[in-house]
Protein backbone atom coordinates (compact mmCIF):
# COMPACT_ATOMS: atom_id res chain seq x y z
CA UNK A 1 0.00 0.00 0.00
CA UNK A 2 2.94 2.60 1.26
CA UNK A 3 4.16 2.14 -2.85
CA UNK A 4 0.62 3.49 -3.88
CA UNK A 5 -0.19 6.11 -1.12
CA UNK A 6 3.66 7.24 -1.11
CA UNK A 7 3.99 8.81 -4.68
CA UNK A 8 0.50 10.37 -4.62
CA UNK A 9 0.92 11.74 -0.78
CA UNK A 10 4.44 13.66 -3.03
CA UNK A 11 2.00 14.29 -5.87
CA UNK A 12 -0.41 16.92 -3.50
CA UNK A 13 2.59 18.02 -1.58
CA UNK A 14 4.46 19.01 -4.80
CA UNK A 15 1.10 20.56 -6.25
CA UNK A 16 0.70 22.60 -2.83
CA UNK A 17 3.68 24.20 -2.90
CA UNK A 18 3.37 25.03 -6.18
CA UNK A 19 0.33 26.72 -5.36
CA UNK A 20 -0.18 30.84 -4.68
CA UNK A 21 -0.75 31.36 -1.01
CA UNK A 22 -4.69 32.76 -0.90
CA UNK A 23 -3.53 34.45 2.85
CA UNK A 24 -1.06 36.78 0.88
CA UNK A 25 -1.90 40.00 0.40
CA UNK A 26 -0.78 40.70 -3.39
CA UNK A 27 -2.70 37.71 -4.77
CA UNK A 28 -6.48 37.69 -3.75
CA UNK A 29 -6.84 41.33 -2.46
CA UNK A 30 -3.83 44.33 -2.62
CA UNK A 31 -1.52 45.24 0.10
CA UNK A 32 -2.48 47.23 2.91
CA UNK A 33 -0.15 50.39 4.02
CA UNK A 34 2.20 48.13 6.66
CA UNK A 35 2.91 45.79 3.80
CA UNK A 36 3.62 48.26 1.23
CA UNK A 37 5.57 51.48 2.13
CA UNK A 38 5.03 52.91 -1.55
CA UNK A 39 1.25 53.78 -0.77
CA UNK A 40 0.21 57.08 1.35
CA UNK A 41 0.15 56.43 4.67
CA UNK A 42 0.06 58.27 8.26
CA UNK A 43 0.42 56.73 11.48
CA UNK A 44 -1.19 57.54 14.53
CA UNK A 45 -3.03 55.97 17.70
CA UNK A 46 -1.14 52.89 17.28
CA UNK A 47 -2.07 52.02 13.94
CA UNK A 48 -1.40 52.58 10.16
CA UNK A 49 -4.05 54.42 7.71
CA UNK A 50 -4.08 54.93 4.28
CA UNK A 51 -4.30 58.74 3.85
CA UNK A 52 -4.80 60.95 0.45
CA UNK A 53 -4.92 64.58 0.24
CA UNK A 54 -5.65 67.12 -2.25
CA UNK A 55 -5.55 70.55 -2.90
CA UNK A 56 -3.11 73.46 -0.74
CA UNK A 57 -2.91 72.54 3.57
CA UNK A 58 -3.19 76.47 4.81
CA UNK A 59 -7.16 76.19 2.99
CA UNK A 60 -9.99 75.06 5.62
CA UNK A 61 -9.91 71.33 6.08
CA UNK A 62 -12.83 68.62 4.77
CA UNK A 63 -12.19 65.12 5.87
CA UNK A 64 -14.00 62.76 4.11
CA UNK A 65 -15.78 59.51 6.33
CA UNK A 66 -16.81 56.57 3.88
CA UNK A 67 -18.76 54.36 4.40
CA UNK A 68 -19.55 50.85 5.78
CA UNK A 69 -17.92 50.26 8.38
CA UNK A 70 -15.73 48.20 6.46
CA UNK A 71 -15.84 50.05 3.04
CA UNK A 72 -13.08 52.16 2.14
CA UNK A 73 -12.79 55.83 0.57
CA UNK A 74 -11.74 55.25 -3.07
CA UNK A 75 -16.02 55.41 -4.35
CA UNK A 76 -15.66 59.11 -2.36
CA UNK A 77 -13.37 60.47 -5.03
CA UNK A 78 -15.39 61.52 -7.30
CA UNK A 79 -16.52 63.95 -5.05
CA UNK A 80 -12.70 66.01 -5.75
CA UNK A 81 -13.36 65.61 -9.17
CA UNK A 82 -13.74 68.88 -11.62
CA UNK A 83 -17.76 69.11 -11.95
CA UNK A 84 -19.34 71.92 -14.35
CA UNK A 85 -15.64 73.63 -14.01
CA UNK A 86 -15.70 73.74 -10.12
CA UNK A 87 -14.02 71.41 -7.95
CA UNK A 88 -14.03 71.41 -3.44
CA UNK A 89 -9.88 71.09 -4.30
CA UNK A 90 -10.16 75.10 -5.45
CA UNK A 91 -11.48 76.17 -1.71
CA UNK A 92 -10.41 73.39 0.53
CA UNK A 93 -7.81 71.03 1.66
CA UNK A 94 -9.16 67.31 1.49
CA UNK A 95 -8.22 64.43 3.46
CA UNK A 96 -9.46 60.80 2.23
CA UNK A 97 -8.40 58.05 4.74
CA UNK A 98 -9.54 54.77 4.88
CA UNK A 99 -10.69 54.00 8.85
CA UNK A 100 -9.25 51.68 10.52
CA UNK A 101 -8.75 48.39 9.44
CA UNK A 102 -10.56 49.26 6.09
CA UNK A 103 -8.98 49.72 2.35
CA UNK A 104 -5.64 49.79 2.44
CA UNK A 105 -5.30 50.64 5.77
CA UNK A 106 -3.97 48.01 8.33
CA UNK A 107 -6.05 45.34 9.50
CA UNK A 108 -6.22 44.72 13.21
CA UNK A 109 -8.11 42.03 15.60
CA UNK A 110 -11.06 42.22 17.50
CA UNK A 111 -9.88 43.65 20.74
CA UNK A 112 -8.75 46.98 18.36
CA UNK A 113 -12.12 47.70 16.28
CA UNK A 114 -14.12 49.32 18.80
CA UNK A 115 -16.53 52.25 18.03
CA UNK A 116 -14.06 53.76 21.18
CA UNK A 117 -10.63 53.27 19.33
CA UNK A 118 -12.64 54.67 16.00
CA UNK A 119 -13.70 57.79 18.44
CA UNK A 120 -10.01 58.30 19.42
CA UNK A 121 -8.74 57.82 15.64
CA UNK A 122 -10.48 60.60 14.30
CA UNK A 123 -9.81 62.71 17.42
CA UNK A 124 -6.21 62.22 16.49
CA UNK A 125 -7.14 62.75 12.53
CA UNK A 126 -8.54 66.06 13.14
CA UNK A 127 -5.49 67.23 15.60
CA UNK A 128 -3.15 66.39 13.08
CA UNK A 129 -4.98 68.16 9.72
CA UNK A 130 -6.65 70.99 11.63
CA UNK A 131 -4.79 71.67 15.12
CA UNK A 132 -5.38 74.70 17.09
CA UNK A 133 -8.99 74.79 15.73
CA UNK A 134 -8.45 75.45 12.66
CA UNK A 135 -11.97 75.30 10.71
CA UNK A 136 -12.70 71.35 9.78
CA UNK A 137 -15.81 70.19 7.96
CA UNK A 138 -16.97 66.54 7.51
CA UNK A 139 -18.32 64.81 4.60
CA UNK A 140 -19.97 61.38 5.65
CA UNK A 141 -21.40 59.14 3.35
CA UNK A 142 -23.85 56.48 4.85
CA UNK A 143 -21.64 54.83 8.09
CA UNK A 144 -19.50 58.32 7.85
CA UNK A 145 -22.37 60.17 8.89
CA UNK A 146 -22.83 57.89 11.74
CA UNK A 147 -18.85 58.25 12.43
CA UNK A 148 -19.57 62.15 11.85
CA UNK A 149 -22.27 62.49 14.39
CA UNK A 150 -20.31 60.50 16.99
CA UNK A 151 -17.35 62.89 16.80
CA UNK A 152 -20.07 66.19 16.92
CA UNK A 153 -21.92 64.27 20.03
CA UNK A 154 -18.12 64.48 22.06
CA UNK A 155 -17.09 67.76 20.67
CA UNK A 156 -20.12 69.58 19.76
CA UNK A 157 -18.95 73.00 19.67
CA UNK A 158 -15.33 71.96 17.44
CA UNK A 159 -17.05 70.90 14.14
CA UNK A 160 -16.90 73.87 11.37
CA UNK A 161 -19.60 72.50 9.48
CA UNK A 162 -20.85 68.93 8.53
CA UNK A 163 -22.27 67.32 5.56
CA UNK A 164 -24.08 63.96 5.96
CA UNK A 165 -24.81 62.00 2.97
CA UNK A 166 -27.73 59.67 3.59
CA UNK A 167 -26.09 58.60 7.24
CA UNK A 168 -27.02 55.43 8.99
CA UNK A 169 -29.34 55.92 11.87
CA UNK A 170 -27.47 57.85 14.42
CA UNK A 171 -28.43 55.41 17.96
CA UNK A 172 -29.93 52.40 18.18
CA UNK A 173 -33.62 54.14 18.93
CA UNK A 174 -33.67 55.61 15.39
CA UNK A 175 -32.61 52.37 13.62
CA UNK A 176 -35.72 50.96 14.72
CA UNK A 177 -37.56 53.22 12.77
CA UNK A 178 -36.00 51.49 9.66
CA UNK A 179 -37.34 48.57 7.95
CA UNK A 180 -35.61 45.30 8.76
CA UNK A 181 -33.95 43.56 5.70
CA UNK A 182 -35.77 40.39 4.44
CA UNK A 183 -33.77 38.05 3.22
CA UNK A 184 -34.59 36.14 0.73
CA UNK A 185 -33.53 32.20 1.61
CA UNK A 186 -33.63 31.00 -2.19
CA UNK A 187 -31.87 34.28 -3.85
CA UNK A 188 -29.02 33.56 -6.23
CA UNK A 189 -26.42 35.81 -4.18
CA UNK A 190 -27.18 33.99 -0.98
CA UNK A 191 -26.31 31.14 -2.35
CA UNK A 192 -23.73 31.98 -4.15
CA UNK A 193 -22.34 33.11 -1.10
CA UNK A 194 -22.28 29.99 1.11
CA UNK A 195 -21.62 27.58 -1.47
CA UNK A 196 -17.91 29.70 -2.79
CA UNK A 197 -16.97 29.63 0.80
CA UNK A 198 -16.23 25.41 -0.44
CA UNK A 199 -13.25 27.71 -2.09
CA UNK A 200 -12.34 30.53 -0.41
CA UNK A 201 -13.17 30.39 3.36
CA UNK A 202 -12.49 33.68 5.77
CA UNK A 203 -9.71 32.29 7.41
CA UNK A 204 -7.64 35.25 7.73
CA UNK A 205 -8.09 39.10 6.73
CA UNK A 206 -7.01 38.41 3.14
CA UNK A 207 -9.45 35.54 2.23
CA UNK A 208 -12.08 37.40 4.20
CA UNK A 209 -12.09 40.91 2.58
CA UNK A 210 -11.96 39.24 -0.86
CA UNK A 211 -15.29 37.20 -0.20
CA UNK A 212 -16.68 40.41 0.89
CA UNK A 213 -16.28 41.77 -2.60
CA UNK A 214 -18.94 39.01 -3.48
CA UNK A 215 -21.49 40.81 -1.21
CA UNK A 216 -20.51 44.33 -2.34
CA UNK A 217 -21.19 43.42 -6.37
CA UNK A 218 -24.82 41.75 -4.97
CA UNK A 219 -25.41 44.75 -3.34
CA UNK A 220 -28.60 45.53 -5.75
CA UNK A 221 -30.01 42.50 -4.84
CA UNK A 222 -28.80 42.32 -1.35
CA UNK A 223 -30.16 46.00 -0.50
CA UNK A 224 -32.96 46.82 -3.37
CA UNK A 225 -34.03 49.61 -0.97
CA UNK A 226 -30.67 51.30 -1.45
CA UNK A 227 -31.65 51.16 -5.46
CA UNK A 228 -27.73 51.40 -5.59
CA UNK A 229 -25.22 49.75 -8.10
CA UNK A 230 -22.16 48.85 -6.61
CA UNK A 231 -19.32 51.64 -6.06
CA UNK A 232 -15.52 50.61 -6.48
CA UNK A 233 -13.24 49.83 -3.55
CA UNK A 234 -9.42 49.14 -2.80
CA UNK A 235 -10.34 46.27 -0.57
CA UNK A 236 -12.96 45.08 2.50
CA UNK A 237 -12.19 45.50 5.98
CA UNK A 238 -14.54 42.11 7.03
CA UNK A 239 -13.53 42.53 10.27
CA UNK A 240 -14.64 46.36 10.71
CA UNK A 241 -18.15 44.88 9.08
CA UNK A 242 -18.56 41.78 11.77
CA UNK A 243 -17.26 43.93 14.74
CA UNK A 244 -18.58 47.54 13.94
CA UNK A 245 -21.79 47.19 11.52
CA UNK A 246 -22.87 44.13 13.15
CA UNK A 247 -22.29 44.06 16.76
CA UNK A 248 -21.47 47.82 18.00
CA UNK A 249 -23.65 48.84 15.63
CA UNK A 250 -26.20 46.13 14.92
CA UNK A 251 -29.77 44.84 16.58
CA UNK A 252 -29.42 44.60 19.85
CA UNK A 253 -26.79 47.25 20.14
CA UNK A 254 -27.43 50.27 22.23
CA UNK A 255 -24.91 53.25 20.45
CA UNK A 256 -26.46 56.86 20.58
CA UNK A 257 -24.54 59.45 18.79
CA UNK A 258 -27.87 62.06 19.29
CA UNK A 259 -27.53 63.42 23.30
CA UNK A 260 -25.42 66.24 22.60
CA UNK A 261 -26.23 67.17 18.84
CA UNK A 262 -28.34 69.96 20.32
CA UNK A 263 -25.65 71.87 21.27
CA UNK A 264 -23.83 72.01 17.95
CA UNK A 265 -24.34 75.88 16.65
CA UNK A 266 -23.75 75.23 12.96
CA UNK A 267 -25.47 74.28 10.96
CA UNK A 268 -25.84 70.54 9.12
CA UNK A 269 -26.59 69.48 5.50
CA UNK A 270 -28.14 66.18 4.66
CA UNK A 271 -27.96 64.90 1.55
CA UNK A 272 -30.17 62.06 0.32
CA UNK A 273 -30.99 60.33 -2.92
CA UNK A 274 -34.18 60.77 -4.03
CA UNK A 275 -34.75 56.79 -4.50
CA UNK A 276 -33.21 55.94 -1.91
CA UNK A 277 -35.98 54.05 0.14
CA UNK A 278 -34.36 53.17 3.61
CA UNK A 279 -32.11 56.37 4.62
CA UNK A 280 -33.87 58.42 2.28
CA UNK A 281 -35.39 61.69 2.55
CA UNK A 282 -38.43 60.59 5.39
CA UNK A 283 -35.78 59.10 7.51
CA UNK A 284 -33.16 61.64 7.29
CA UNK A 285 -36.17 64.15 8.49
CA UNK A 286 -36.58 62.52 11.52
CA UNK A 287 -32.40 61.85 12.02
CA UNK A 288 -32.81 65.90 11.39
CA UNK A 289 -34.41 66.43 14.70
CA UNK A 290 -31.91 66.70 17.15
CA UNK A 291 -29.39 69.81 15.34
CA UNK A 292 -30.76 72.94 16.08
CA UNK A 293 -30.07 73.91 12.28
CA UNK A 294 -30.51 71.86 9.26
CA UNK A 295 -31.01 71.25 5.73
CA UNK A 296 -31.94 68.54 3.01
CA UNK A 297 -30.86 68.58 -0.20
CA UNK A 298 -32.08 66.12 -2.51
CA UNK A 299 -30.21 64.49 -5.90
CA UNK A 300 -33.44 63.27 -7.83
CA UNK A 301 -32.80 59.65 -9.72
CA UNK A 302 -30.12 58.78 -7.68
CA UNK A 303 -29.67 55.82 -5.18
CA UNK A 304 -27.81 55.45 -1.94
CA UNK A 305 -24.48 55.23 -3.31
CA UNK A 306 -24.73 57.33 -6.76
CA UNK A 307 -25.25 60.45 -4.39
CA UNK A 308 -20.89 60.14 -3.89
CA UNK A 309 -20.24 58.63 -6.93
CA UNK A 310 -22.32 58.68 -10.33
CA UNK A 311 -24.04 61.43 -9.18
CA UNK A 312 -21.37 63.19 -6.73
CA UNK A 313 -21.31 66.28 -9.20
CA UNK A 314 -24.77 67.14 -8.28
CA UNK A 315 -23.80 66.65 -4.74
CA UNK A 316 -21.14 68.60 -5.28
CA UNK A 317 -22.83 71.54 -6.15
CA UNK A 318 -24.87 71.51 -2.90
CA UNK A 319 -22.08 70.87 -0.77
CA UNK A 320 -20.39 73.84 -2.24
CA UNK A 321 -23.68 76.18 -2.14
CA UNK A 322 -23.48 75.09 1.84
CA UNK A 323 -20.03 75.20 2.61
CA UNK A 324 -20.06 79.29 1.02
CA UNK A 325 -22.69 79.62 3.20
CA UNK A 326 -20.65 78.77 6.28
CA UNK A 327 -18.04 81.47 4.99
CA UNK A 328 -15.04 78.76 6.06
CA UNK A 329 -12.59 80.97 3.89
CA UNK A 330 -12.46 84.31 5.36
CA UNK A 331 -8.86 84.97 6.23
CA UNK B 1 -55.26 21.01 10.96
CA UNK B 2 -54.78 21.52 14.36
CA UNK B 3 -51.22 21.19 15.47
CA UNK B 4 -53.04 18.33 17.49
CA UNK B 5 -53.91 16.39 14.52
CA UNK B 6 -50.46 16.69 13.34
CA UNK B 7 -49.06 15.48 16.26
CA UNK B 8 -51.80 11.96 16.20
CA UNK B 9 -50.64 11.69 13.18
CA UNK B 10 -47.14 11.12 13.49
CA UNK B 11 -47.48 9.01 16.47
CA UNK B 12 -49.40 6.93 14.39
CA UNK B 13 -46.66 7.17 11.46
CA UNK B 14 -44.39 6.43 13.89
CA UNK B 15 -45.72 3.29 16.01
CA UNK B 16 -47.42 1.84 12.95
CA UNK B 17 -43.50 2.14 11.28
CA UNK B 18 -42.29 1.07 14.09
CA UNK B 19 -44.01 -2.14 14.87
CA UNK B 20 -43.38 -2.85 10.68
CA UNK B 21 -39.78 -2.24 11.40
CA UNK B 22 -39.68 -4.91 14.10
CA UNK B 23 -41.39 -7.81 12.11
CA UNK B 24 -39.20 -6.71 8.79
CA UNK B 25 -36.22 -7.64 11.24
CA UNK B 26 -37.05 -11.20 11.01
CA UNK B 27 -35.93 -11.32 7.76
CA UNK B 28 -32.97 -9.42 7.95
CA UNK B 29 -30.49 -6.72 10.17
CA UNK B 30 -31.88 -3.26 10.54
CA UNK B 31 -30.64 -0.03 11.34
CA UNK B 32 -26.67 -0.34 10.97
CA UNK B 33 -24.83 1.52 9.36
CA UNK B 34 -24.89 1.25 5.61
CA UNK B 35 -21.41 -0.83 5.27
CA UNK B 36 -22.67 -3.33 7.21
CA UNK B 37 -26.33 -4.05 5.61
CA UNK B 38 -24.86 -7.71 4.48
CA UNK B 39 -28.10 -8.37 2.70
CA UNK B 40 -27.97 -5.43 0.30
CA UNK B 41 -25.21 -4.89 -2.44
CA UNK B 42 -26.28 -1.86 -3.72
CA UNK B 43 -27.43 1.89 -1.55
CA UNK B 44 -29.17 4.67 -3.66
CA UNK B 45 -28.96 7.79 -1.57
CA UNK B 46 -30.07 11.75 -1.60
CA UNK B 47 -29.27 14.40 0.76
CA UNK B 48 -31.39 17.75 0.60
CA UNK B 49 -31.23 20.68 3.14
CA UNK B 50 -28.88 23.37 4.26
CA UNK B 51 -25.44 21.98 2.98
CA UNK B 52 -23.18 24.69 1.98
CA UNK B 53 -26.21 26.28 0.33
CA UNK B 54 -29.94 27.22 1.62
CA UNK B 55 -30.85 24.43 -0.71
CA UNK B 56 -28.70 21.69 -1.55
CA UNK B 57 -29.61 17.87 -3.26
CA UNK B 58 -27.15 15.68 -3.56
CA UNK B 59 -28.15 12.49 -4.70
CA UNK B 60 -25.30 9.20 -4.54
CA UNK B 61 -25.08 5.26 -5.40
CA UNK B 62 -23.20 3.28 -3.19
CA UNK B 63 -21.47 -0.73 -3.78
CA UNK B 64 -20.98 -2.96 -1.26
CA UNK B 65 -18.08 -5.28 -1.33
CA UNK B 66 -16.41 -7.27 1.37
CA UNK B 67 -12.44 -7.44 2.14
CA UNK B 68 -11.28 -10.25 3.80
CA UNK B 69 -7.81 -9.00 4.59
CA UNK B 70 -9.02 -6.68 7.01
CA UNK B 71 -12.11 -8.38 7.50
CA UNK B 72 -14.51 -5.48 6.84
CA UNK B 73 -17.11 -4.83 4.49
CA UNK B 74 -16.65 -1.23 2.69
CA UNK B 75 -19.18 1.08 1.09
CA UNK B 76 -17.80 2.40 -2.64
CA UNK B 77 -19.92 5.56 -3.10
CA UNK B 78 -19.76 8.53 -4.99
CA UNK B 79 -22.23 11.22 -5.28
CA UNK B 80 -23.22 14.35 -6.96
CA UNK B 81 -24.66 17.80 -4.98
CA UNK B 82 -25.37 20.97 -6.37
CA UNK B 83 -27.70 24.17 -4.99
CA UNK B 84 -30.87 24.07 -5.98
CA UNK B 85 -32.71 27.18 -4.37
CA UNK B 86 -31.25 28.81 -7.41
CA UNK B 87 -30.18 26.69 -9.98
CA UNK B 88 -26.60 27.25 -11.38
CA UNK B 89 -24.56 24.05 -12.83
CA UNK B 90 -21.51 25.97 -12.63
CA UNK B 91 -21.93 25.17 -8.50
CA UNK B 92 -21.43 21.55 -8.20
CA UNK B 93 -19.68 19.13 -5.63
CA UNK B 94 -18.96 15.28 -7.20
CA UNK B 95 -17.53 13.08 -4.67
CA UNK B 96 -15.99 9.73 -4.19
CA UNK B 97 -15.07 8.09 -1.20
CA UNK B 98 -15.14 4.67 0.87
CA UNK B 99 -16.83 3.92 4.45
CA UNK B 100 -16.48 1.22 6.77
CA UNK B 101 -17.00 0.76 10.57
CA UNK B 102 -13.67 0.61 12.60
CA UNK B 103 -15.44 -0.79 15.77
CA UNK B 104 -18.22 -2.46 16.60
CA UNK B 105 -19.26 -3.36 19.85
CA UNK B 106 -22.76 -4.23 20.01
CA UNK B 107 -24.94 -1.78 18.59
CA UNK B 108 -22.44 0.38 18.74
CA UNK B 109 -20.78 1.33 15.74
CA UNK B 110 -17.74 3.66 14.87
CA UNK B 111 -18.15 4.38 11.23
CA UNK B 112 -15.58 6.22 9.10
CA UNK B 113 -15.14 7.53 5.60
CA UNK B 114 -12.81 9.47 3.61
CA UNK B 115 -13.96 10.76 0.30
CA UNK B 116 -12.48 12.95 -2.81
CA UNK B 117 -13.90 15.58 -4.44
CA UNK B 118 -14.05 18.36 -7.17
CA UNK B 119 -16.01 21.68 -6.92
CA UNK B 120 -16.87 23.50 -8.61
CA UNK B 121 -18.21 27.40 -7.94
CA UNK B 122 -19.24 30.69 -9.92
CA UNK B 123 -20.24 34.15 -8.88
CA UNK B 124 -19.63 37.50 -9.33
CA UNK B 125 -15.68 37.47 -8.24
CA UNK B 126 -14.62 34.07 -9.23
CA UNK B 127 -15.26 31.02 -11.17
CA UNK B 128 -13.33 28.49 -9.29
CA UNK B 129 -12.20 24.81 -9.41
CA UNK B 130 -11.33 22.97 -5.95
CA UNK B 131 -10.27 19.44 -4.97
CA UNK B 132 -10.62 18.45 -1.58
CA UNK B 133 -10.96 15.51 0.59
CA UNK B 134 -13.42 15.06 3.79
CA UNK B 135 -12.87 12.85 6.53
CA UNK B 136 -15.11 11.22 8.94
CA UNK B 137 -16.19 9.85 11.99
CA UNK B 138 -19.81 9.00 13.17
CA UNK B 139 -20.06 7.35 16.44
CA UNK B 140 -22.89 5.78 18.36
CA UNK B 141 -25.89 3.49 18.69
CA UNK B 142 -27.23 1.91 15.00
CA UNK B 143 -30.30 0.32 16.65
CA UNK B 144 -32.56 -2.08 14.84
CA UNK B 145 -35.38 0.62 14.44
CA UNK B 146 -33.05 3.83 14.88
CA UNK B 147 -30.38 5.54 15.12
CA UNK B 148 -28.48 8.40 16.64
CA UNK B 149 -24.90 8.90 16.43
CA UNK B 150 -22.75 11.89 16.76
CA UNK B 151 -20.86 12.83 13.34
CA UNK B 152 -17.63 14.99 13.27
CA UNK B 153 -16.14 15.40 9.78
CA UNK B 154 -13.27 17.59 8.20
CA UNK B 155 -13.57 18.94 4.62
CA UNK B 156 -10.12 19.99 3.34
CA UNK B 157 -9.51 21.71 -0.31
CA UNK B 158 -6.34 21.64 -1.02
CA UNK B 159 -5.81 23.25 -4.08
CA UNK B 160 -8.30 25.29 -6.21
CA UNK B 161 -8.05 27.23 -9.23
CA UNK B 162 -9.52 30.61 -8.86
CA UNK B 163 -10.36 32.91 -12.17
CA UNK B 164 -11.29 36.24 -11.24
CA UNK B 165 -14.17 37.94 -12.82
CA UNK B 166 -14.01 41.27 -14.83
CA UNK B 167 -16.07 42.85 -12.12
CA UNK B 168 -13.85 42.08 -9.21
CA UNK B 169 -10.64 43.41 -11.57
CA UNK B 170 -12.85 46.64 -11.97
CA UNK B 171 -14.32 47.38 -9.09
CA UNK B 172 -11.40 46.02 -6.58
CA UNK B 173 -8.27 44.56 -7.61
CA UNK B 174 -7.16 44.65 -11.20
CA UNK B 175 -4.33 42.51 -10.12
CA UNK B 176 -5.63 39.54 -8.82
CA UNK B 177 -3.73 36.79 -9.71
CA UNK B 178 -5.68 33.79 -11.38
CA UNK B 179 -4.51 30.51 -10.66
CA UNK B 180 -4.26 27.50 -8.11
CA UNK B 181 -4.19 28.52 -4.62
CA UNK B 182 -3.08 26.04 -1.63
CA UNK B 183 -5.53 25.45 0.72
CA UNK B 184 -8.13 28.16 0.53
CA UNK B 185 -10.62 26.38 2.70
CA UNK B 186 -10.81 24.23 5.61
CA UNK B 187 -14.16 23.46 7.15
CA UNK B 188 -15.07 21.03 10.41
CA UNK B 189 -18.45 20.06 11.34
CA UNK B 190 -19.51 18.55 14.55
CA UNK B 191 -23.29 17.27 14.93
CA UNK B 192 -26.19 14.65 15.06
CA UNK B 193 -27.13 11.94 13.08
CA UNK B 194 -30.65 10.53 13.51
CA UNK B 195 -32.16 7.82 11.39
CA UNK B 196 -35.24 6.00 11.67
CA UNK B 197 -35.54 2.19 9.85
CA UNK B 198 -38.97 2.47 8.12
CA UNK B 199 -38.52 -0.72 6.19
CA UNK B 200 -35.00 -2.71 5.74
CA UNK B 201 -34.64 -1.37 2.53
CA UNK B 202 -35.57 2.47 3.49
CA UNK B 203 -33.95 4.71 5.91
CA UNK B 204 -35.10 8.27 6.63
CA UNK B 205 -32.40 10.39 8.43
CA UNK B 206 -31.12 13.89 9.71
CA UNK B 207 -27.69 14.95 9.63
CA UNK B 208 -27.25 18.11 11.35
CA UNK B 209 -25.31 20.52 13.44
CA UNK B 210 -22.62 23.50 13.59
CA UNK B 211 -19.69 24.38 10.88
CA UNK B 212 -16.79 25.89 11.35
CA UNK B 213 -15.53 27.76 8.20
CA UNK B 214 -12.71 30.36 9.12
CA UNK B 215 -13.16 33.03 12.01
CA UNK B 216 -14.53 35.85 9.76
CA UNK B 217 -17.18 33.50 8.13
CA UNK B 218 -19.78 34.78 10.67
CA UNK B 219 -22.62 36.35 7.96
CA UNK B 220 -24.09 33.56 7.55
CA UNK B 221 -25.25 31.21 10.98
CA UNK B 222 -22.72 28.21 11.04
CA UNK B 223 -24.97 25.49 10.65
CA UNK B 224 -25.49 22.34 8.63
CA UNK B 225 -28.94 20.28 8.06
CA UNK B 226 -30.08 17.59 5.56
CA UNK B 227 -32.59 15.21 5.36
CA UNK B 228 -31.27 11.80 4.73
CA UNK B 229 -32.58 9.44 2.59
CA UNK B 230 -31.27 5.85 1.77
CA UNK B 231 -32.30 3.18 -0.47
CA UNK B 232 -30.87 -0.19 -0.48
CA UNK B 233 -31.20 -3.34 -3.35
Amino acid sequence: MIHVFMPMIFLVLALINGCQDPGKSGNLVPKTVDEDPSLPALEFNNSKFHVETFGVPSKPVIIMLHGGPGNDYRYLLPLKERHNNYSLVDDYFLVFWDQRGCGLSQRHDRSELTLDKYAQDLDQLVEHFAPNNKPVVFIGHSWGGQYAAQYMDRHPKRMSGCVMMEPGPLSAELGKKLTTIKINPVAIWLNDWMWGRQLVAASDHERADYYLALGVLSQEEVKPERHSKPVPGWRMGTAVSLYLAMEALGSGSHFDFTQHLSEVEVPILFVVGGNTEDLGADFQRIQMKPFKSSALEIIPNAGHNEIAFSEAGQSVAKIRKYLDALNLRRP
Amino acid sequence: MTIKRYLALAMFCFFTQAFAAQSDDQEGKLAEPADKKNDFANLIYSDVGIDHSMLTLGIGYGLYFDVEAIQRRLLLFADYALPIASLDIRDFRVRTGIRTSAIEIGSFYVPVWLSFSVNGAQNKIFRATGLGSELGIAPGYYGRVFAAASELYCDQTWAAYLKHSQAYRDLFYANAKDGWYSMPSTSFRAGLYLAWNIHKRFTLGFKGGYQQMGQYNKLIPPIYGTLHTEFSF
